[in-house]
């Protein structure tokens, strides 16, 4: 390979900086290096980026080029802004600091003293480095991609690579020497000496020709204000958890910064950095001994904090036409919801409103209302259905995601919390679960298990999607735009089908109300499904792998991308199409008034279909909402009810009778206690239209059960 | 060609033949794990079994470098490889910018010994590879190592005095500000063992955290230049030879199905030494055979797949119901498992214990490595939980964590290691067995109540000693036994597949039970049959399985 034209090169960019420019749309021209350059040669601005797709528009070899070999252009273009810019000076421009007035004095000096036609002696020249007040560096083509730290190895010594991590220590920012400056204590002159390591050996003879000739010994002291100092910064990255290989440790890149790319970051944070690799060459002895590059660093350009957000972006962008192809595939909706959870066996239907949980529903704000779009799910069955499986999965695949058991989480763990910073003593907020997985899923296992106080925390989330705090003198709102996936156990021990849901769950209506969707999954032996189950298994644990699907399970990270793609579409609900859906809800009320319900339909359910129809829209990438899908959010709707209801019939179940109904309420107003008055039974049973010797019919009738015994007096109900 | 003498440079030249040469004789290549680091030589091929417990960012290298000859002007190419740095003459000086310089890429990983190694296998492994420096040592060996011997004696004439040498170098002073505790970083307190740097050239993505692996390498030993006058960092990842030496790995093999036993065959049938140890282990819990046979499954027991997120053979026992009063049960049963299995750890679950002892491996970001805890284990490890020695009072967070932790690895074999900013899953395949007066708050996969006999309570004390007194005979047999019977190869036929479906249909229209209860019937009935060195499941065992299921199940319900 021949050497590369660097002359030519600096012509090149050169005539880059002078005639580069963007038009906008009225038609103007505008000069974006030049303009800048004029800003630098006015002390108004300190940095200047070069930016790569720029440089790629320009001249697409160069660009090339420049990615490979960026330290020697970051000269080059540092040589090329300096000759430039005494042209773009407009004006004088004022001293800012001492070492604007030292430049100048300088430069006077140089001037004054220098005899026309004298050769410049090479010894006391200015270093360049030294009269810069500006800082070049370059933004990476926002083509190529951020590399995980894994892969940045022995090739890309001297390129130019972006990579991203979480910042694990970040070192304060301290001067670090750019240009050491003498003085001689026998003639006075002053002598320079940039550093470009992290290490300098300072010089003590004095290399001026008068001390030289005459042999003075002149000893060099060093001159602190004359000297150039950068602002240096150490940061420490470290591969997200998602990068790292399955049993791998992460790995972690050393950043220098320096100048204005210090104070960016601090650790914990998430960074896109985009830097030179390069080796750290040590000096002295160490190299000595050394001759192992074994330290390396990133020389940072430009370091950029990201939000979580933009990094789910970056990831959705790549999918490739052959997946797509394979999403695009007949039938994919089912196929795509057999692939979530594969190891749990069946459950169709669930799995396909935790898909649509996953997408979740389009948001609404007419006129400042807010209408939410996520989807609440709330799973029930007995235990041992593998709920907390289908939750774990879910808080595996979804891109933002919390998991939190009721028990384990007081309502500070779930909402916020006010702590005290143990540095500063100030007052600041900490996000719960809820919080942290904003615009996320929440998965709460154990839903039933929490305590009053938290569940009221719960309900403001699930329709207001905020958390208000006042606490401690701090009193805000927080953000938290979450799908909740709730888990329940049963109340008592298994789903008794002859009680309501409330009474089952032991949650309140209220509560219930804000779920789209409840599932009940229940274990019930049935031959066929049995059978099918322990095939699976033994086929498991024969062959160490999932048995041969119709389908082939999608792999997880596709499944992510086309999540993140679908999220990106909004579809609308066609005019045409209000109609239908305005006569499926109220066929629905009807339906739930006149057939002994379990559940209660109310205009939540209308807002629910709406969510899962537009959700549906969305994982076919549309951007209308049509027929079908609202049929199969109401034909899930459905399902989800029959899941509760089914089994009221199959069990030859009786309607309750007068009698049993006001069991009911005796029952109810027992509560905890054995024994319940009948002062206070009668005027509550009264109230709900029964009549009196109704009630005394029953008393008897469960008396002769021994269900509970009346004392003689007949004032008191003593249950068994 | 002898194999303990080659040098790098001959290695450099024939990497194939030398490959070859390594595989044919890699069991006389010395044994650095019982074998003292600073008796062998500087430069030349050595052994290494144990177990990797961190990872280092990768290590550029100069794998080719041009090197000028000051006095002559002299051009030399030299291979950095398998070395730790150039080897520069003093009249030489490497040429930083030479176009023919080759930087690659190396890996550095951090071994120690197999953490919970058990006495008797470091005995074993010491008595096939010690070698014999001093000839007036006379070392017990094993008849197949006699002529090994020989050779090691020979080399020991050649290369006396370069060891000499060695050995006569005094060790780096103490003056690092870093204890040697910190440096060795092992997962076990108190446990003895060694801790090498080994650094990779190729394959080192197929090494995964917490594998056994037998690694071949260049040793070396040269002293390095520490400075007590750098950071915690630097300290930590250049610690002194002498201490920790470094092994240029050229060749490495994974480990996990060793043995510790050499080359013997099991002599007897296995449902005979079945039921030997049957008799043993029924006296020691207290009369018990049902529960016995529960634990020597539990002693077989291991993960051997995993489907997605669920580990297949995973049985954590659950002992309970022992009777207090009498002493240190757990700890007798342990000494006797610590016996016939390689590697085990007892913890006694004691308040300060969960509370103070570190569980979960934590990133250091100061000295930027990964700070061991006892969970940190290699695969088929025994871990024994006495829970009998917990007391009423209070945890503080750390223990609640390590409840946590140890409860999650027994119910999906995985553990949270704790990165600070994140935590990261790492897979694990340890043998839990708790022992616990009622039901442990530990979940288990298999919970099995003591039915203690009378007698055997009163006489516990005599029982342990006869015990080991039977043992002592029969100890080779018992390692050979569970060894074997892990190792051998199991299927479920098809055949068999028909039947355990039924019966599964029909114990959920009966007992209603779940797909929890088909897993732990399946994993029973591979272990009943391993058991008995059966290498298909067949219909007795699978019948076993659910007779010991049922009568389980009837002993959890009372």
């Amino acid at each position: 390979m021949s050497r590369r034209d660097y002359e030519k090169d600096k012509e090149s960019l050169k005539t880059f900086f002078m005639e580069f420019c963007i038009q906008d749309e009225s038609g103007s021209k505008n000069f974006k290096y030049s303009n800048q350059l004029t800003k630098l040669a006015h002390r108004e601005q300190t940095e200047m980026y070069v930016e790569l797709d720029d440089v790629h528009d320009f001249n697409d070899e160069l660009c090339d080029s420049i990615k490979n070999n960026t330290r020697r252009y970051t000269s080059m273009v540092s040589d090329i802004v300096q000759e430039l810019l005494p042209q773009f000076k407009e004006h004088d421009i004022i001293a800012k600091d001492a070492l604007d007035v030292y430049i100048e004095h300088r430069q006077m000096m140089e001037n004054r003293m220098r005899q026309p036609n004298e050769a410049k002696s090479t010894s006391n020249q200015f270093p360049p480095e030294l009269m810069r007040r500006y800082e070049i560096y370059f933004k990476d083509s926002t083509l190529s991609k951020t590399q995980p730290i894994r892969d940045v190895k022995a090739v890309h010594i001297g390129k130019l690579v972006t990579v991203r991590g979480i910042v694990t220590r970040s070192t304060e920012v301290k001067p670090m020497m750019c240009v050491a400056t003498y003085t001689c204590d026998q003639c006075g002159s002053e002598t320079y000496q940039p550093v470009n390591s992290l290490s300098f050996m300072p010089l003590t003879m004095c290399p001026s020709d008068t001390c030289r000739i005459n042999k003075s010994g002149g000893r060099l002291y060093l001159q602190t204000r004359g000297s150039k100092f950068v602002k240096f910064q150490e940061v420490r990255i470290q591969e997200h958890s998602d990068q790292v290989p399955v049993g791998h440790i992460p790995r972690s890149l050393t950043i220098f910064c320096r100048g204005e790319v210090t104070r960016k970051a601090l650790p914990g944070d998430h960074i896109a950095v985009t830097g030179i690799f390069l080796p750290l060459i040590r000096t002295g002895f160490r190299q000595i001994s050394g001759g192992l590059l074994s330290e390396t660093y990133l020389e940072a350009h430009r370091l950029v904090s990201l939000n979580k957000a933009a990094e789910d972006e970056s990831a959705s962008a790549s999918l490739t036409s052959e997946e797509l192809r394979e999403l695009t595939e007949d039938d994919f909706y089912t196929k795509f919801a057999m692939s979530l959870a594969p190891e749990i066996y069946g459950h169709l239907d669930v799995k396909k409103a935790l898909l649509l949980l996953l997408v979740g529903g389009v948001d609404k704000r007419p006129d400042g209302m807010k209408i939410r779009g996520n989807i609440n799910i709330c799973l029930m069955g007995d235990p041992g259905v593998a709920k907390s499986q289908l939750l774990g999965y879910i808080d595996r695949l979804a891109p933002r995601s919390q998991y939190t058991t009721g028990r384990g989480s007081s309502g500070v763990g779930l909402t916020a919390a006010v702590m005290k910073d143990p540095l500063t003593g100030e007052m600041m907020l900490e996000g719960g679960a809820l919080v942290l997985a904003d615009q996320g899923v929440c998965c709460i296992d154990e839903f039933d298990k929490m305590a009053d106080g938290d569940r009221t925390a719960i309900h403001e989330v699930m329709e207001q999607q905020t958390i208000s705090i006042a606490k401690a003198g701090i009193m805000t709102c927080l953000n938290a735009r979450v799908s909740i996936l709730a888990a329940a156990n049963p109340a008592y021990g298994r789903y008794n089908p002859k009680r309501t849901i409330e009474q089952n769950i032991q949650l309140p209506a209220a509560l219930l109300s804000r779920f789209d969707l409840l599932w009940l999954i229940q274990d019930k032996a049935d031959r066929d499904n049995d059978l099918r189950l322990a095939k699976h298994i033994t086929y498991v644990h024969q062959h160490c792998k999932q048995p041969p699907m119709q389908i082939q399970a999608l792999d997880m990270s596709v499944m992510r991308k086309y999540i993140a793609l679908c999220k990106l579409k909004d579809p609308a609900i066609p005019e045409d199409l209000t109609e239908f859906i305005v006569e499926a809800y109220v066929e629905l009320r009807k339906e739930a008034r006149n057939s002994r319900d379990m559940t209660f339909t109310s205009a939540r359910n209308l807002l629910g279909i709406l969510r899962l129809s537009t959700a549906l829209a969305r994982l076919r990438l549309s951007g209308i909402v049509e027929k079908d899908d609202v049929n199969e959010a109401i034909r899930l709707m459905e399902m989800s009810k029959d899941s509760l209801n089914q089994n009221v019939e199959t069990k030859g179940y009786r309607p309750p009778n007068v009698h049993d109904k006001i069991f009911g309420i005796i029952r109810e107003m027992a509560g905890e206690s054995k024994t319940v008055k009948l002062s206070d039974i009668v005027p509550k049973c009264v109230g709900k239209g029964y009549k009196p010797h109704q009630i005394d019919d029953c008393i008897e009738e469960y008396e002769e059960l021994n269900v509970w015994q009346i004392n003689q007096t007949r004032t008191k109900v003593t249950f068994i | 060609m002898d194999i303990t003498s080659l040098n790098r440079n001959f290695w450099l030249e024939n990497e194939p033949d030398c490959l070859e040469l390594l595989n044919s004789n890699w069991e006389k290549v010395p044994l650095l794990n019982c074998n003292d680091a600073q008796r062998l030589q500087s430069g030349k091929l050595v052994r290494f079994r144990g177990m990797i417990q961190d990872m280092y960012n990768p290590e550029y290298y100069l794998e080719k470098c041009m090197v000028v000859n000051k006095n002559s002007a002299e051009l030399n190419v030299i291979n950095g490889k398998y070395i730790e740095s150039i080897p520069c003459k003093e009249n030489e000086i490497m040429d930083h910018d030479s176009p023919s310089n080759v930087t690659s890429e190396r890996q550095t990983f951090v071994m120690i010994s197999a953490p919970g190694l058990n006495e008797w296998a470091i005995e074993m492994e010491s008595i096939n590879n010690k070698m014999d420096f001093q000839s007036a040592m006379q070392s017990v060996s094993c008849n197949s190592k006699r002529t090994l011997d020989e050779d090691e004696k020979e080399l020991e004439v050649v290369n006396s005095p370069t060891k000499k040498q060695c050995s006569s170098k005094p060790a780096p002073a103490p003056n690092s500000s870093v204890s040697q505790e910190h440096l060795l970083n092992f997962p076990l307190p108190n446990s003895s063992g060694k801790a090498c740097h080994i650094k990779i050239y190729d394959k080192s993505d197929t090494i995964k955290l917490n594998d056994l692996i037998e690694v071949v390498g260049f040793l070396c030993v040269d002293p390095i230049i520490t400075d007590s006058e750098d950071d915690v960092e630097t300290q930590t990842h250049n610690p002194p030879t002498s201490l920790i030496p470094r092994i240029h790995c050229v060749h490495f093999k994974s480990f996990t199905k060793h043995n510790y036993m050499g080359n013997c065959v099991l002599s007897k049938p296995m449902g005979v030494v079945f039921n030997e140890m049957l008799t043993v282990l029924t006296q020691l819990l207290l009369g018990d055979s049902f529960a016995a046979e529960y634990l020597i499954y539990n002693l077989i027991s291991e993960v051997y797949s995993r489907q997605d997120f669920l580990p297949l053979g995973k049985f954590c026992l659950n002992l309970s119901n022992i009777p207090v009063e009498t002493v240190n049960f757990g700890e007798e049963i342990y000494k006797i498992i610590a016996e016939i299995v390689p590697k085990s750890y007892y913890l006694s679950m004691t308040l300060e214990n969960m509370n103070d002892l570190t569980f979960i491996p934590k990133k250091d970001y100061d000295s930027n490595r990964l700070t061991s805890g006892i969970l940190q284990l290699s695969a088929n490890t025994h871990l024994v939980l006495d829970e009998t020695k917990l007391s009423t009072g209070k945890l503080n967070e750390a223990g609640v964590r390590a409840v946590n932790t140890i409860a999650n690895a027994i119910k999906s074999q995985t553990m949270e290691y704790d990165f600070g900013y994140y935590k990261m899953d790492y897979e694990c395949n340890i043998a839990f067995l708790i022992i616990s007066e009622g039901k442990s708050m530990l979940p288990s996969d298999f919970h099995v109540p003591l039915k203690p006999v009378n007698e055997c309570v009163q006489t516990f004390g005599e029982i342990v000693d006869a015990a080991k007194v039977y043992l002592n005979t029969h100890l080779k047999e018992f390692r050979m036994y569970l060894d074997v019977a892990r190792r051998n190869k199991y299927e479920l036929c098809q055949d068999i597949q028909e039947s355990i479906q039924t019966e599964f249909v029909n114990m959920r229209q009966i007992a209603n039970a779940t797909i929890e209860n088909l897993h732990s019937l399946l994993v029973l009935a591979r272990l009943i049959c391993l058991s008995q060195g059966k290498e298909a499941l067949d219909e007795p065992s699978w019948r076993r399985a659910c007779e010991l299921e049922t009568e389980r199940r009837i002993r959890t319900s009372h």
